[in-house]
């Protein structure tokens, strides 16, 4: 939970959560339509929601299938009631690769939900009918709470390709590649950034290691703003591969609107394709 | 005017240990002796500055199905002092990295920053990678203490949980510890396969408990976790989840159960962590 205040401002701590045993451990799993990059339908993740006002939670994405081919998908979060849903977290990104517990970190979104609204998902993915689970903690305190952010803005998911935006490290292993953009210029003022990481849908992906840098500045003036996040790329048995993790953050780093973003990463592969990853920035506040 | 929101204003974050040679963190190798702590690795020389807190990615190597444990430490060489104690991580049959856990702990400029592990097959490996991260006017929370809860350091595991014979039902209390020795801030709790090589996939659901034998309460719940086949990856993932906040006073009784959509004797096994936060 960066940026959160526990000192003077935290008090109690409540804890809510969509997983329990009548679920099977599960939480909820929505589905992407069966046609490729299209949106699924929503799914409940809290069908009448938290009892009690959250001042963010804890969302896990993990995907289901051993044996599945591999493939991105792009996940939504969203509020309200069926027919009215309103998309708080859009186009998070996860990967699927042929097994079945290599990611499910939980990320921290400082993004406050009033008690009773219900919350849903759905999802879209590169090759269609997949699923993916979501599991959800709310945390609510008492007497100033931690800060809470309002909105959270994707850049660079697409969703015409559920994937991110392609950076290659280039052709000389374990060095830095070239700037790519993910956007021109940010919407809105962030106080947050997380990371988001995909394999491109490479189902024939081989093991290497890869460092990410995010930049921000002028194309030919970027500067590092959050250095060597380390991903590795997997290979299954089944031949099938993915990377891992595939969300980082939230980094708390202060982003005034109009800010360029940018990634560059390096690989310990120069396969062509194998050294290839998708990212998308996701920024809070 | 200026938006200065009391606790956060500025933000800066630092490779902490990554090796560009490998595009990768760097490795920590445990003791060749089983379940004993290795000698430490630098993983970094100086902070370049105050940090607030620090994420930390620990990338579990090999092929070999095993508990790990790692200590974090602060210090000049022979001198290391231990701030995050015991951290399991469940390596299976290939490299698997774990999440980016993030922990509120402040740390100083010019701080030295190592780690050692230990295993329960000797010799293993995990790569670390180290994010520390600073504010500017009033920062985070910045923490100063880990303290360990639940690890076995005889075995490189945690307190072993039993769902029971019942699929998807919470089985029986199990006791972490009878008294906290410190206040709570957070939680920061974790799971482990057991080293268990002959593993099925399954979902598991954690809960953490306050209060006395036979009137636990729940403080924690929802935690989930799932266990990959021993065809598959054999492990279970995450390793971490948190930090949740909570507040716990220093001696409180302090409890964990689970349910498992498996109900097979062995599989349905696992090892609970828990770290508290002040």
């Amino acid at each position: 939970m960066p940026g959160s205040s526990w000192g003077t401002t935290f008090s109690g701590g409540r804890c809510q959560a969509n997983v329990t045993a009548a679920t099977s451990e599960v939480g909820a799993r929505p589905a992407s339509n069966a046609s490729a990059n299209t949106l699924g339908t929503y799914t409940d993740v809290l069908a009448s929601g938290f009892t009690n006002d959250v001042d963010g939670f804890y969302l896990q994405l993990q995907q289901t299938g051993v044996g599945v081919t591999a493939f991105d998908a792009l996940c939504d979060l969203a509020i309200g009631a069926g027919g009215s849903e309103k998309v708080i977290l859009s186009k998070m990104i996860c990967c699927n690769g042929g097994t079945a517990v290599a990611n499910g970190s939980y990320i921290w979104w400082p993004i406050p939900i009033k008690a009773g609204v219900r919350v849903a998902a759905r999802l879209q993915d590169t090759s269609g009918a997949n699923v993916v689970d979501f599991a959800l903690i709310g945390i609510s305190n008492g007497f100033l709470a931690p800060s809470h952010e309002g909105t959270a803005v994707t850049y660079g998911a697409s969703a015409a390709t559920s994937k991110g935006v392609s950076i290659d490290p280039g052709g000389s292993a374990n060095t830095k590649g070239s700037w790519v953009e993910i956007t021109s210029a940010t919407s809105q003022y962030h106080r947050y950034l997380t990371v988001g990481v995909g394999n491109l849908a490479n189902a024939g992906q081989s093991a290497s290691t890869t460092l990410i840098d995010i930049g921000i500045g002028s194309a030919g003036n970027e500067v590092v703003l959050i250095p060597n996040i380390a991903c590795r790329t997997l290979v299954a048995t089944t031949g099938l591969g993915m990377i891992t993790p595939n969300m980082i953050g939230p980094f708390p780093v202060e982003l005034p609107e109009g800010t360029r973003l940018s990634v560059r990463g390096q690989c310990s592969s120069t396969d062509s394709t194998d050294r290839k990853f998708s990212s998308a920035l996701y920024g809070v506040g | 005017m200026s938006d200065w929101p009391i606790v956060v204003e500025g933000g800066r974050v630092q490779d902490g240990c990554a090796d560009t040679s490998t595009s990768a963190g760097t490795t920590v190798t445990a003791s060749s002796s089983t379940n004993t702590k290795g000698s430490y690795v630098q993983l970094n020389a100086s902070l370049g500055f105050d940090c607030d807190g620090f994420f930390l990615a620990l990338d579990g190597q090999g092929s070999t199905v095993a508990d790990l444990l790692l200590d974090l430490a602060i210090g000049a060489a022979s001198s290391e002092l231990v701030i995050l104690p015991n951290l399991h991580v469940s390596l299976g049959s290939w490299p698997i990295p774990g999440a980016y856990q993030w922990w509120p702990i402040g740390l100083k400029a010019g701080t030295r920053i190592s780690a050692r592990a230990q295993s329960t097959t000797g010799s293993l490996s995990v790569v670390v990678q180290f994010l520390p991260v600073s504010h500017g006017f009033a920062g985070l929370c910045g923490y100063g203490r880990v303290t360990d809860y639940a690890a076995n350091t005889s075995d490189s595991g945690g307190v072993g949980v039993d769902p029971g014979a019942a699929s998807n039902t919470l089985g029986a209390w199990t006791q972490l510890t009878a008294s906290t020795t410190n206040p709570i801030r957070a939680l920061v709790v974790g799971w482990g396969d057991r080293a268990n090589t002959a593993e099925t996939s399954a979902n598991f659901l954690m809960e953490i408990g306050v209060g006395g034998a036979g009137s636990e309460k729940v403080l924690l719940t929802g935690m989930r976790a799932r266990t990959g086949a021993s065809t598959d990856t054999n492990v279970i993932k995450p390793d971490l989840i948190g930090p949740l906040a909570a507040e716990v006073p220093a001696g409180t009784r302090l409890s964990v159960r689970c349910a498992s959509s498996t109900t097979d004797a062995t599989d349905r096994l696992i090892d609970a962590f828990c770290w508290g936060i002040d």
